[in-house]
């Protein structure tokens, strides 16, 4: 670092008062460069990584709404057998909606949400890397949403599953538009999802503050690093298998149709080589959830940083090696098998690294048990029983049992609820201050708390037992004969133990935005950087770019925090570091607000959705795009004034 | 042997053959008990790992509770501390290694002795079958070099007991999945591939299998009867199965058999013996020894078969079989000639 | 929190070329996402070739070499306006000559689009006659999308030229398009090779 010219502006500070005044002078100035304007126009041409990042964290979470009520519809129809509260068609359109709701529209972009919201923050920058992209990415996922959800009240909605199998999702069997609204609402869900991976991993290659090497930075931002990755392999085979199936059901190919030459299992293969990173996905985010709850909780820095960083990478490769255990029931040759099983045995090692990382921490600090911290408690509980059922379920002979029945129901449910939405409920509960600048009432999060952990066991531990005793997923109905009327009883009287759990969240998110205690800049006393803005974050997030020395910045240096200065306040200039050791490299001043993101998501949206009635829908939406994008890159007001002025310099 | 568990009309009738319940955890053949053990032993190992782990977290958070003050001091971590902490979380995941591992191995020799099933069943001359999955019914042949020794039946499978059966199958519609819990394991039916499943039933009995890979509307409708047999009563049964239907010899079969020739059956359904060779739905030719309807969701009475034939989507919406408003007498004699094709 | 000044930057760049540019690792990135593709698309390819017994499928003949291979030689000759569109925008070159280079490189581009349409008629099969069909079409079809796609991005930047001065801002912008346009001609070739000379090779 640049040690002569720190000299120059630690000689700033001479009289106080005048230092006040300078200083709200140059937040004014900032705030006036990075503000988002009021009203309707802000909401379209925002590029504040925060406001979008809470937009998509309360639309995820409105789905994960829907999609609850979705489940809750099933276990009516299941809690007797030979019920008739909905009919088979109904019932096949609420669990593919149910799927493709939790797992597209609620978990991954929730999880990369709160990386859009708390990466800049942690790592010390004012914004994302590509603040226009952000805002466009929200707004195609939200038309995606939207779009399956239409179809859905309308009553076109998907009924293939949530991985819509060929030949049952192809033009024979499926007629109508109904799986083509799936396939393209993957399209929009998958274009948000890579628009914020690559986002997440310029952002942290290259905006760290100065001196957060990557050996410092924290545990969450290298979860959702790499899940960014992920996202980046992963993503594109969902996208082109869905393109496969779309266009064999518009305009005639035969991917998937074995009387020309397609192969039905070319579809299983793509989508699960996405679909089982896509748990991952899921869940590493709310590994680093997890960590940076446990850091602030346990009072001490988490012990084995190194070996829970490594364990993280490991499980996002090996995660590659794994889609075959979802068809082992295809007939594979054996040497595949074996592999397959391997890979799938060997990615609980890194999880029990974490887990007993996790364990030491607890042990060796001062643990104050705060309602984020029961969520964590509740997380390994239950995420232990979810990843020993998933150990069981890698060897084929087990699997080729219990595959496809309420067994796998139950370990999924396991490892996605315990695994990552009890974390992420802990990280709302725990980041709820940082957001709103109040804190959650402790006495409502613990009944949010064990209402959750108790209806959660009582639905989904029962589907264990179904699954041996033969019940198959996917059904409708079962006859009284088969003997699974008292466990699925059972598990449908868990529901609305559920339901009244996430009521009472609701009930503390509402009354706490208005009521809760004021929480200040950092009311747990937590480590990391986000904790040094003012809650909630201005504008600008911080007036100065810290300096960092180690991996806990706010625990090393308790009464100063060292700044950097001499970032313009007057563009919305960020510090580009280098990417190993975060050395300044240069600034770079960033674009602002801009309605042509948002135009360029209704190009997509024309574009795409056209293309579920006609092929003509592409090249219409390619048009459209160019204009779009060309809006965008034109230079306009102040960057056109700027640049002919600087012709005639 | 566990009967099914709740009496109705139903299984009491099957119990008399010999129903089972369809669970994975009452195996009935060499594969449903290796995957018992295998069972037992996942279980063991699991519980011991989830107390162990659940004792050690609730024991870290709960060790040093007391009074919480206004902002708990942050602790420093000391080297020696760390350093025995360190040995304790790698002891920890060596003990993890080596229970996967543990379970690796038995894994392996499980899929082992699957295999070896396949490999002593072709020395010892295997019962073929040939399975063909539709929307939603199972096609079920045994074929025969012999064209006229073919037999053609649907729902309903057929084995002797202790002698390895070797299933080959596909699908001429969507992917299905066959799976009999009780004798192990499930495959898939893949329009376009043929897949093939090696078991072996070593005790009698009838046992329930249904169709695992979601297939549509009523994929929770597609289920079939496994009945293994002693091998003598497997023989004869083949051998019944092999004669085309009898000619009716009373009035009301012989008025039955023009009902069925008369209306829309035909176009489906076959009746070897007869003029009636439809292929879209169950070969009926021995209808009446089934002892279910619509694959597996009714028990096969008179009663059952009456509604079934005239309103078959109030019982399984969106099947493909259509309604058929019958005349009460025409619909007596139909059922007396379906009845009587045994 | 009070704050300490330790570091100070305002003597930094405000612009940087290559990985030093968020840009730079923005369009890596997007490379990554639609090489992944192709790869996947690739072993599509191959997965089903496995189903055939012979490939291209019965009555369908091998594909042409003839336009393929000019297109090829098209696409790999547009890279060299390219590279100097890119040193020169790096080296404060003047905006008459980096304007010049893009217009090189966008008239191969153009060209590369013609014949891609020819390319399709090289492989004497429709999208909807067979799987094979199908899987070149699209191959042939997300590249071309790709071409269009660089090409487009040229265009913009030459009629920018003609417009606003060439600042260090857009400089980083057109060094930065370069590093996509060479990802496209790059992963052609594998892709190049796999379509015309694995079925007549293997």
């Amino acid at each position: 670092m640049r040690d002569g010219s720190a000299a120059r502006a630690a000689t700033v500070s001479v009289e106080p008062a005048l230092e006040e005044r300078r200083l709200e002078k140059e937040h004014e100035a900032l705030d006036e460069q990075w503000r988002t304007p009021p009203g309707f126009a802000g909401w379209l041409i925002s590029t504040d990584h925060k406001s979008i990042a809470v937009r998509y964290i309360v639309t995820a979470f409105s789905f994960f709404i829907l999609g609850g009520i979705n489940a809750a519809i099933m276990r009516l129809q299941l809690a007797r057998p030979d019920a008739h509260v909905v009919g088979p068609d109904l019932y096949n359109q609420l669990f593919t909606v149910h799927g493709s709701t939790m797992m597209f529209l609620f978990a991954v972009p929730v999880m990369t949400a709160f990386g859009l919201y708390f990466v800049p923050l942690m790592i010390g920058t004012r914004n994302v890397a590509f603040p226009r992209l952000n805002n466009y990415g929200y707004y195609v996922y939200l038309t995606g949403a939207l779009l399956l959800w239409g179809a859905f009240l309308l009553n076109i909605g998907p009924d293939t599953g949530w991985f819509s199998y060929p030949p049952l999702s192809g033009p024979e069997f499926a007629p109508g538009k109904r799986v083509d609204i799936w396939a393209q609402m993957i399209t929009f869900t998958e274009i948000a999802a890579l628009v914020t991976a690559i986002q997440i991993i310029v952002t942290v290659f290259k905006q760290r503050a100065p001196g957060m090497s990557l050996g410092r930075m924290p545990l969450f931002v290298w979860a959702e690093l790499v899940v960014a990755f992920m996202i980046v392999f992963a993503m594109p085979a969902v996208m082109l298998d869905s393109s496969y199936l779309a266009i064999d059901r518009l305009i005639g190919t035969h991917f998937f149709n074995p009387a020309e030459g397609g192969d039905v299992l070319l579809h299983q293969h793509l989508f699960w080589f996405f679909g089982h990173p896509e748990v991952y996905i899921i869940f590493i985010p709310a590994l680093g959830m997890v960590s940076a709850i446990v850091e602030t909780f346990a009072r001490r820095p988490i012990f084995g940083h190194t070996a829970m960083v490594l364990s993280m990478i490991a499980t996002g490769f090996v995660a590659f090696g794994l889609w075959v255990h979802h068809m082992f029931a295809t007939s594979l040759p054996q040497l595949g098998e074996g592999f397959f099983t391997a890979a799938s045995t060997m990615i609980a090692i890194p999880s029990g690294v974490q887990i007993f990382c996790w364990i030491a921490t607890i042990w060796s600090g001062r643990p104050r048990l705060r309602v984020p911290m029961l969520w964590v408690i509740g997380f390994v509980i239950l995420f232990v029983i979810g990843g020993l059922t998933g150990v069981m379920i890698a060897s084929v002979p087990f699997d080729l049992q219990v595959h496809d029945t309420y067994f796998i129901v139950a370990h999924f449910h396991y490892v996605l609820i315990g695994g990552s939405v009890f974390p992420l409920f802990g990280a709302f509960y725990y980041w709820y201050p940082k957001l709103t600048g109040r804190m959650l009432s402790e006495t409502l999060g613990k009944w949010n708390f064990w209402l959750f952990f108790i209806g959660f066991n009582v639905t989904f531990f029962p589907m264990h037992l179904l699954g041996l005793e033969g019940m198959p997923r996917r059904v409708y109905t079962y006859p009284a004969s088969m003997g699974w009327g008292e466990l699925n009883l059972l598990a449908s009287i868990g529901a609305p133990i559920i339901v009244a759990s996430v009521v009472v969240f609701l009930v503390n998110v509402w009354v706490s935005r208005r009521r809760g205690a004021l929480a200040g800049e950092n009311p747990w006393d937590a480590p990391t950087l986000e904790w040094a803005t003012s809650s909630p974050p201005a504008s600008y997030a911080f007036a100065h770019i810290p300096v960092v020395h180690g991996r806990t910045p706010l625990w090393d240096t308790r009464d100063e925090l060292p700044v950097v200065t001499g970032l313009r306040s007057d563009c919305r200039e960020v510090l580009v570091t280098d990417l190993l050791d975060a050395e300044p490299d240069h600034r770079y001043g960033q674009a602002g607000p801009s309605v042509w993101p948002f135009a360029l998501a209704v190009a997509t949206a024309v574009g795409i959705i056209a293309s579920i009635f006609t092929p003509w829908g592409t090249p219409v939406g390619v048009v459209l795009a160019t204009i779009a994008l060309t809006g965008w890159v034109w230079p306009k007001g102040r960057e056109r004034r700027e640049l002919l002025a600087g012709e005639r310099l | 042997m566990r009967a099914w568990r709740h009496g109705t009309a139903f299984p009491i009738a099957l119990v008399a053959v010999g129903q089972h319940a369809q669970s994975a955890l009452d195996p009935a053949g060499p594969q449903g008990d290796r995957f018992i053990g295998l069972w037992w032993l996942s279980l063991a190992i699991s519980v011991a790992v989830f107390v162990l782990v659940v004792i050690a977290l609730l024991v870290a958070a709960l060790r040093r509770r007391h009074e919480p003050v206004a902002v708990e001091p942050v602790v420093a971590p000391e080297p020696a501390g760390e350093r025995s902490l360190g040995r304790v979380v790698n002891a920890a995941v060596a003990v993890t290694v080596v229970l996967l591992f543990v379970w690796l191995v038995a894994s392996v020799r499980t899929g082992r002795a699957y295999t070896s099933l396949r490999a002593a069943g072709s020395a010892r001359a295997p019962v073929e079958v040939t399975i063909t999955g539709h929307q939603w019914w199972w096609e079920i042949e045994y074929p025969d070099t012999n064209p006229s020794l073919r037999v053609t039946t649907a729902n309903e499978l057929h084995v002797p007991v202790g002698r390895p059966v070797v299933l080959k199958m596909t699908s001429t519609d969507v992917i299905h999945s066959f799976w009999a819990p009780n004798l192990g394991g499930k495959r898939d039916l893949i329009p376009g591939h043929v897949t093939t499943m090696w078991f072996q039933a070593d005790t009698p009995g009838v046992y329930r299998a249904q169709c695992a890979e979601f297939c549509g509307y009523q994929h929770a409708h597609m289920a079939l009867m496994v009945v293994a047999e002693p091998a003598g009563r497997f023989r004869a049964w083949l051998a019944a199965q092999r004669q085309p239907a009898a000619p009716p010899t009373d009035s009301l079969r012989a008025r039955g058999e023009r009902v069925f020739l008369g209306a829309d059956c035909t176009l489906c359904h076959s009746i070897a013996g007869t003029p009636a060779g439809g292929r879209q739905g169950p070969d009926l030719t021995h209808v009446g020894s089934r002892l279910t309807l619509a694959a597996g969701t009714l028990p096969n009475t008179r009663r059952n078969l009456a509604g079934w034939i005239v309103d078959p989507q109030s019982t399984k919406p969106g099947s493909l079989m259509p309604q058929n408003p019958l005349g009460s007498e025409d619909l007596q004699a139909l059922i007396s000639y379906l009845e009587g094709l045994r | 929190m009070r704050t300490r000044a330790v570091l100070d930057v305002r003597d930094l760049p405000e612009h940087a070329f290559g990985h030093r540019a968020p840009l730079w690792w923005g369009t890596v990135g997007l490379a990554l996402i639609e090489g992944t593709m192709f790869v996947l698309a690739m072993a599509s390819y191959l997965y089903l070739r496995m189903d055939s017994r012979t490939w291209p499928p019965i009555r369908t003949p091998n594909p042409d070499l003839l336009i393929p291979t000019i297109n090829l030689v098209v696409m790999l000759a547009s890279v060299a306006p390219m590279v100097r569109a890119d040193l020169l925008s790096r080296r404060g070159g003047s905006v008459g000559k980096i304007r010049l280079a893009l217009v090189l490189a966008t008239v191969l581009g153009l060209a590369a689009l013609v014949l891609r349409w020819f390319e399709f008629d090289a492989f004497h099969v429709r999208w909807d006659t067979n799987a094979y069909g199908s899987i070149v079409w699209a191959i042939l079809g997300l590249h071309m999308a790709e071409i269009f796609a660089s090409v487009m991005e040229d265009v913009v930047f030459i009629v920018y030229t003609f417009r606003f001065p060439l600042d260090e801002k857009h400089r980083v912008d057109v060094s930065t398009s370069a590093v996509f346009w060479y990802f496209v001609v790059a992963i052609w070739i594998p892709l190049y090779v796999l379509l015309y000379f694995t079925p007549r090779l293997v």
